[in-house]
C-alpha cells in the first residue's frame, strides 16, 4: 500500500511529468517561466489548487456523481467547481493572509482555465484511484509543474543574455528548450 | 438584492437548461457507446478463442465480482476454451488484455483491447514485433516461464520497454491462474442453447 | 470588416495558435498524428461554433458580473456533447484523443473568444468568427501532426510514406517532438511575417 502509493507519487513528479510528459498546463510553463520568482509563485499556486480540486472534484464524482448516475455531468460540475474553488481560495487569501496574497493572488484567476487542473482531475478518476492515491497522484503532478517551471525560468533567465537569432527570441527558443528538457525527463522513464 | 436574485435565477436557468440538454444527449448515446465496447469484446473474443462459435458468461456467485470468465463453445456444443479479461498495469495505467484458452490451459490467443503505453515502444506490445514471437514461443515450448528473459523467463521482452513487457506477462500469469481455478468446474459448463449470449462488459461498474 | 475577412482572419494572419498563441495544450498534445488532429480540431471548432453563437445571442441578457460562470456552463455543456457523440459514432478516435476532449472546456480559445469577440458582436458574425477561428486552429494542428507522424511514423493519415517509412524518429510522436516541432513551426511563421515586411 506504502509503495504503490510512493510509487504513484514518483511517477506523478518524473515519468509522467504533467508539462513535459503529458503536456498540460502549457499556457502558465510557458507564460510565467520568464522570471523565478514569478515561476516559484505559480509553482506554489499550482500545487495548493491541484491538491484541494482532485479532493473535491474526487468526493464530487464518488459521492455525488456515481450514486445519482449523473456521469455525464463530470465534465460541467469539475470545471464549475474549479473555478469557484479558484475564487474562493483567492477570497480567503486575501481576506486571511495579505502577505501571501501579494506573492500568490496574482496567478491564483489564472489557474482556472489551467488545464493541468481540470487534467488531474479527469485522469484520477479515469485511473480508478482512491482518494489517498488521487492526493498523491495530486500533489506528485504539482511538484512536478513546479520543478519544470523552476527549471525553465531558470533556463530563461540565462536565455535572456544569449544570442538568438532574431525570429527565435521568445516562444520559440522556450519551446525547444522545453522539448529538450522533456527528452531529459524521458531519461527518468524506467525508474519505478 | 434584488440584483443578486435576478442573477442567480439567471445561472439557475442556465444551468437547468444546460441539464436538461446534457441528459437528453447522454440518453440518446450512452445506447450506443456500451453497444460499441460490446462489439469490441465480442470481436476480441472471436479472435483470441477462433474455434469457439458461442459463449457464455460465467460470473461469480458473488454479485460485487462481476465477470469471472467466459467460456466458448465449439458449432457442436463441446467446450472449446474460456476468454478471460484481465488488466495488469503497465508503464502507464492499465492494459487491458483478452486470452483465450484452451481446455487442456495452453495459450489460443492473445489480444490487447486499450492501453497507454509510450507510443513507439510500449505499444508494439498489440504489433507483431512482439506478439509473433511470443506465438512462436507458446508453439515450440511445451511449458514457458510467462517471464521476461531478463528476469529468468523465456518470454522475449521489448527493448526499452521493458515495464510494458512484464505486465504482459503478468496478465498471462493471471489468466492462467483464472483456467487454474476454474479448470474443476469447466467439464461441468454447457453451451447456451437459445442465440449467442450477449457478451457482457468486463468491467466491474 | 466584411464577412469573408470575418472569416478568414483566423485561418493565417490571426492564426489562434501560432499567432494569438492559444489552446497550446492540444495543440501539442493530440498532433501526433493528423488523423488526430483533424478530429480535434472538428470538436473544437463544434464548440466553437456553438458556444460562440449562443453566447452572442444572450449577450444582452446575461448580467456582466456572472457572465464568466455562465459562458463555462455554455462552453462544457457543448464539450459534453461532443464527447458524447465521439463516443457514440467513432469510439477509435474517442479513445485516442481521451482526456482531451472533455479539456477542450478549458482551451483558451474558446473563453478567449466568447469574452473578446462573441460578447460584442451579432450572432451572424460570431458564427463566421467561430469558424475561421475552428479552421485556423484545424489548420494549425495539422501542420504539426503533418510534421510528427511524417517524421516519427514514416505515415500520413496512418498509410506508409516511402522513403520516411524506414526507421522513424519515434520522439516526434512524444511530447519532444510537439515541443520542437511547435518552436520551429512559430519561429518560421515570424520570419515568413517579417519577409513579408510587416
Amino acid at each position: 500500500m506504502g509503495a504503490e502509493l510512493i510509487a504513484i507519487f514518483i511517477v506523478a513528479i518524473f515519468i509522467e511529468n504533467v508539462v513535459l510528459s503529458q503536456i498540460l498546463g502549457l499556457c502558465p510553463f510557458i507564460g510565467v517561466s520568464s522570471k523565478i520568482d514569478s515561476a516559484t509563485g505559480m509553482g506554489f499556486a499550482v500545487i495548493f489548487v491541484l491538491l484541494l480540486a482532485s479532493v473535491v472534484t474526487w468526493s464530487i464524482q464518488n459521492f455525488v456523481l456515481v450514486p445519482l448516475q449523473l456521469e455525464y455531468l463530470q465534465t460541467i460540475s469539475f470545471i464549475l467547481i474549479i473555478a469557484s474553488l479558484v475564487q474562493f481560495v483567492e477570497m480567503v487569501v486575501r481576506k486571511t493572509a495579505p502577505a501571501l496574497y501579494q506573492s500568490l493572488g496574482v496567478f491564483l484567476p489564472l489557474i482556472t482555465t489551467n488545464c493541468a487542473v481540470l487534467g488531474i482531475s479527469l485522469i484520477n478518476i479515469k485511473r480508478g484511484y482512491n482518494l489517498v492515491e488521487a492526493v498523491a497522484n495530486a500533489a506528485g503532478a504539482g511538484i512536478g509543474f513546479f520543478f519544470a517551471l523552476l527549471i525553465m525560468a531558470g533556463i530563461r533567465e540565462r536565455l535572456d543574455i544569449c544570442e538568438i537569432p532574431e525570429s527565435m527570441k521568445g516562444a520559440p527558443i522556450a519551446f525547444i528548450t522545453a522539448g529538450l528538457l522533456a527528452t531529459a525527463f524521458m531519461g527518468f522513464s524506467g525508474l519505478v | 438584492m434584488n440584483d443578486m436574485l435576478r442573477m442567480g435565477s439567471f445561472l439557475f436557468i442556465i444551468a437547468a437548461v444546460a441539464g436538461v440538454l446534457l441528459g437528453f444527449t447522454e440518453m440518446k448515446t450512452s445506447p450506443r457507446i456500451l453497444e460499441n465496447r460490446l462489439k469490441q469484446l465480442e470481436q476480441a473474443r472471436a479472435e483470441v478463442l477462433p474455434e469457439a462459435k458461442k459463449f457464455n458468461d460465467i460470473k461469480s456467485e458473488n454479485p460485487n465480482e462481476g465477470l469471472l470468465y467466459t467460456a466458448g463453445f465449439a458449432e457442436n456444443g463441446d467446450l472449446a476454451g474460456i476468454v478471460v479479461n484481465v488488466a495488469p498495469k503497465g508503464y502507464a495505467g492499465p492494459i487491458e488484455m483478452v486470452l483465450g484458452l484452451k481446455t487442456d490451459g495452453s495459450i489460443a490467443g492473445v489480444k490487447i483491447l486499450s492501453q497507454k503505453e509510450t507510443p513507439g515502444l510500449g505499444t508494439k506490445l498489440a504489433d507483431n514485433v512482439f506478439l509473433a514471437p511470443f506465438k512462436k514461443l507458446l508453439q515450440d515450448k511445451q511449458k514457458p516461464v510467462f517471464k521476461v528473459k531478463q528476469d529468468g523467463g523465456d518470454v522475449d521482452g521489448i527493448t526499452a520497454a521493458t515495464i510494458s513487457s512484464r505486465a504482459f506477462c503478468v496478465g498471462v500469469t493471471e489468466a492462467l491462474g483464472t483456467f487454474e481455478k476454474v479448470r474443476e468446474q469447466l467439464p461441468t459448463l454447457t453451451a447456451p442453447t437459445a442465440l449467442p449470449a450477449v457478451p457482457q462488459s468486463g468491467d466491474a461498474k | 470588416m466584411n464577412p469573408i475577412q470575418q472569416l478568414t482572419k483566423g485561418f493565417w494572419k490571426d492564426n489562434p495558435i501560432f499567432v494569438i498563441g492559444l489552446g497550446l495544450c492540444p495543440a501539442l498534445a493530440v498532433s501526433s498524428s493528423l488523423s488526430n488532429a483533424v478530429g480535434m480540431g472538428i470538436a473544437a471548432t463544434f464548440v466553437l461554433i456553438g458556444s460562440n453563437m449562443m453566447i452572442s445571442l444572450l449577450r444582452h441578457l446575461v448580467p456582466s458580473k456572472i457572465r464568466i460562470p455562465v459562458y463555462i456552463v455554455i462552453i462544457a455543456t457543448f464539450v459534453t456533447i461532443i464527447d458524447k457523440m465521439i463516443a457514440a459514432y467513432s469510439p477509435a478516435l474517442s479513445a485516442s484523443l481521451g482526456i482531451f476532449i472533455p479539456l477542450i472546456v478549458v482551451n483558451c480559445i474558446i473563453l478567449g473568444r466568447a469574452e473578446a469577440f462573441a460578447n460584442k458582436n451579432g450572432v451572424f458574425d460570431s458564427l463566421l468568427d467561430a469558424i475561421g477561428m475552428g479552421i485556423g486552429f484545424t489548420i494549425a494542428l495539422c501542420c504539426i501532426a503533418f510534421f510528427r507522424e511524417l517524421l516519427g511514423e514514416g505515415k500520413l493519415f496512418g498509410h506508409a510514406m516511402p522513403f520516411f517509412s524506414k526507421d522513424p524518429a519515434l520522439i516526434m510522436i512524444m511530447a519532444p517532438g510537439g515541443f520542437i516541432v511547435f518552436g520551429l513551426l512559430i519561429a518560421l511563421k515570424r520570419l515568413m511575417a517579417s519577409k513579408g515586411g510587416n
